[in-house]
């Protein structure tokens, strides 16, 4: 019975036996490690549920799973790779990182800065509204709004910036369901997230360093550069990281709206090239597997978990190195 | 080596097949079996459950559940709905989930029938013997046939005529403009249309397709020198643009000035999307409707030696009046040893005989009359 002393002394409510209290700490403790515990042992068991059915499927590919620009898995004999898949996903999550980063850094800033109080509250909400849309919703908006209607855009990049190889149309392009409109409709998937998160962040600076900042004779635009983006740069890495992460998995709005194929081309503007992603390619292919093409999709999947774990490391890395070096300043 | 998969892993696979199925299409088969079941007895109630629904006009009672091939799921949800308005106490429900879902649900006994476009493969009639139980076996029946259609989306032009080596190319993505002169050449006999310098998108499906299968057969019987991609369910596309399921490249082509794609008759239908007439291999140009889709099965080859009736279409038919682009459906159960047998004869008979009255106002064709005879009489055996 030594446990008493190891606590902090509570008495904020008063009265009531010691004993009791002891025996609902111990409840909530044990509840609370059993949560912990929880998260550990399913992301465990997704990885074994991963790997035991990936390992088996890429052992009976004929062709090699790293390299393959194929996916028929379920023909004799098979034949399936991901390189197509993760050059596709790497591709449209990037894009729509450098499109949706900048705005949402804007929209934040906006907010947070620059907004009168009556419209930054609102435009607050919109946003948050905006980030509890489901995905099929931009999905069907992208596929039957959005790519109907940017054909002139489209066909205008093409016509004017076809020079850059990414909006070359080439001798058979058509525009439509490329890559560049899946690649839009993630940045406005991810436009909120970002955005809700950085307004998070650029809130907590303290209002004494902006003050300083401005008494110090810096305008508007020098004050948020030497006061307010040092303070938060590194939760705004940490929001686009989880932006780019939300972009990676997104699966039925990439599924819907891209013209799937196998290529790894960037000519971004031609749906007669298209693209593919990992989890759109689960999605479109998933329903008519058999139980190799069912397990080769699991190892496609296995891919996509270690990709997403690798973001996360390196946004966990970038974010607690910026985070020393505004501490050592 | 393990050939029947373990039961585990199927259960999870009916889930999530189920739950990334089309759950549009399951909640309209479970209401339109609701529906039937509800609007009681308009036909005569001829019960007589003892009897085994032997008769051609055979009811019994119960419940009977089949999944499947999409292709012929409109038939299916018509069929089981008029069955159970003809007789009272019988409830059949039939959910669109894929062929490959559907063999894979009669497998494991989740479903009474399965439907598919395609001939069960070996490790899946492994499953489905099992299943039945020791000494008898899973056959399948054709139960429909029908159309894969060329719709394509082009102002102005109502009528439009195609032949396999244009189609092969198109597909290829040789002809990329809709003006070009193997086209017009096609078209010769097509007074008052005038094809635009539109360019060509070519739909084709990216997901595992029975209906890409008969499209490329078609293909590589009749012009394998411009085709170059084989038959198979899954193909390498050199280029094209592609959408998921029959609901997808339509609504891609609907979506698209110049687009053109493969479907089911009544999925083109459904868009009101028109659709081209085939110059067959004897030369004539021929409309896809339940005649000539019925002719063009009548020269198909019957293989009897496995048991029941596996058909290969002839898609090079040299019958004039042959649609080439026909092929089967078939349903997928035991031999001996099914649940719910005289429910299952009762209704699949109907199927192969009432029950075709229904299938030109859905897009589908009876089968000939001499596959349809030998249907009825494996149909009889069933126990």
């Amino acid at each position: 019975m030594t446990a008493s002393t190891e606590r902090p002394p509570s008495d904020l409510s008063g009265g009531g036996l010691g004993a009791t209290r002891r025996v609902g700490d111990r409840v909530f403790a044990a509840l609370t490690t059993g949560a912990g515990v929880l998260v550990l042992a399913l992301i465990v068991a997704i990885g074994v549920f991963l790997l035991t059915k990936a390992i088996p499927a890429v052992q009976k590919d004929s062709a090699n799973f790293f390299t393959t620009k194929l996916w028929q898995p379920d023909n004799d004999p098979s034949v399936f790779g991901i390189a197509a898949l993760v050059f596709g996903t790497l591709l449209s999550s990037i894009i729509a990182l450098v499109v949706a980063g900048p705005i949402a850094i804007g929209i934040a800033l906006y907010i947070s800065d620059y907004a009168p109080r009556r419209l930054a509250t609102p435009i607050g909400y919109l946003v948050d509204l905006l980030a509890a849309v489901p995905s099929v919703v931009y999905g069907l908006w992208g596929l039957l709004f959005l790519a109907p209607h940017s054909d002139k855009f489209q066909q205008f990049l093409s016509d004017h910036f076809g020079f850059i190889p990414l909006f070359d149309l080439g001798r058979n392009g058509v525009v439509g369901r490329s890559m560049m409109i899946a690649s839009l409709v993630l940045a406005i998937m991810i436009l909120p997230i970002v955005a809700a998160i950085s307004r998070e962040i650029f809130l907590q600076v303290p209002q004494a360093n902006r003050e300083a900042a401005l008494a110090l004779g810096a305008t508007k635009l020098e004050m948020i550069r030497l006061a307010v983006l040092p303070y938060s740069k590194s939760g705004v890495v940490g929001a686009l990281m989880l932006g780019l992460g939300r972009a990676l998995g997104e699966t039925i709005a990439v599924a819907l709206v891209l013209s799937l194929s196998y290529s790894t081309s960037f000519h971004i503007i031609d749906a007669n090239v298209g693209g593919n992603t990992i989890a759109a390619n689960i999605a479109s292919q998933y329903q008519a597997a058999e139980p190799l093409g069912q397990r080769a999709l699991v190892a496609s999947g296995l891919v996509l978990f270690v990709i997403t774990f690798a973001v996360n490391a390196l946004a966990r890395y970038v974010v607690t190195r910026s985070g020393k070096r505004a501490a050592a300043v | 080596m393990k050939i029947a998969p373990d039961s585990n892993s199927m259960e999870e696979l009916t889930v999530k097949v189920t739950r990334t199925g089309q759950l549009a299409g399951l909640t309209l088969v479970g209401a339109l079996a609701l529906t039937a079941c509800g609007s009681g007895n308009n036909g005569t109630p001829t019960t007589n459950p003892s009897a085994s629904g032997t008769g051609s006009a055979g009811c019994a009672t119960g419940s009977l559940s089949g999944q499947g091939s999409t292709f012929q799921a409109n038939a299916e949800l018509q069929w089981a709905k008029d069955y159970a308005a003809k007789c009272s106490g019988a409830s059949v429900t039939y959910e669109g989930t894929g062929s490959g879902a559907g063999k894979t649900a009669f497998g494991n006994g989740t479903a009474e029938f399965g439907g598919t476009d395609s001939l069960p493969k070996p490790e899946e009639q492994a499953a489905a013997d099992k299943r039945c139980g020791t000494g008898n076996k899973g056959i399948v029946t054709p139960i429909v046939a029908g159309a894969v259609v060329l719709t394509y989306h082009l102002d102005g032009v109502a009528k439009l005529t195609l032949s396999a080596t244009t189609v092969a190319k198109i597909f290829e993505g040789t002809i990329t403009k809709w003006d070009d002169a193997a086209i017009k050449a096609d078209n010769a006999d097509n007074a008052g249309v005038t094809l635009p310098s539109t360019t060509i998108v070519a739909v084709h499906r990216n997901d595992k397709s029975g209906t890409t299968n008969i499209f490329s057969s078609w293909l590589d019987k009749n012009d394998p020198t411009d085709w170059k991609l084989g038959a198979a369910e899954t193909l390498t596309w050199p280029g094209g643009q592609s959408a998921k399921g029959s609901d997808g490249v339509t609504g891609a082509v609907a979506g698209a000035k110049g687009g053109i794609t493969y479907t089911e008759l009544s999925f083109a239908k459904a868009q009101n999307l028109p659709v081209a007439d085939i110059k067959n291999a004897a030369g004539t140009t021929v409309t896809p409707n339940a005649a000539s889709v019925s002719a063009a099965l009548g020269t198909a080859t019957v293989d009897t030696s496995k048991g029941d009736i596996r058909i290969t279409p002839d898609y090079a038919t040299k019958t004039s009046a042959a649609y080439p682009l026909a092929a089967p459906s078939y349903v997928l159960t035991c031999d001996k040893g099914n649940k719910s047998a005289a429910l299952l004869k009762g209704y699949l008979t109907y199927a192969l005989t009432d029950g075709t009255a229904v299938l030109d106002g859905l897009g589908y064709a009876p089968l000939p009359d001499a596959i349809a005879t030998q249907a009825k009489t494996q149909v009889a055996t069933l126990s």
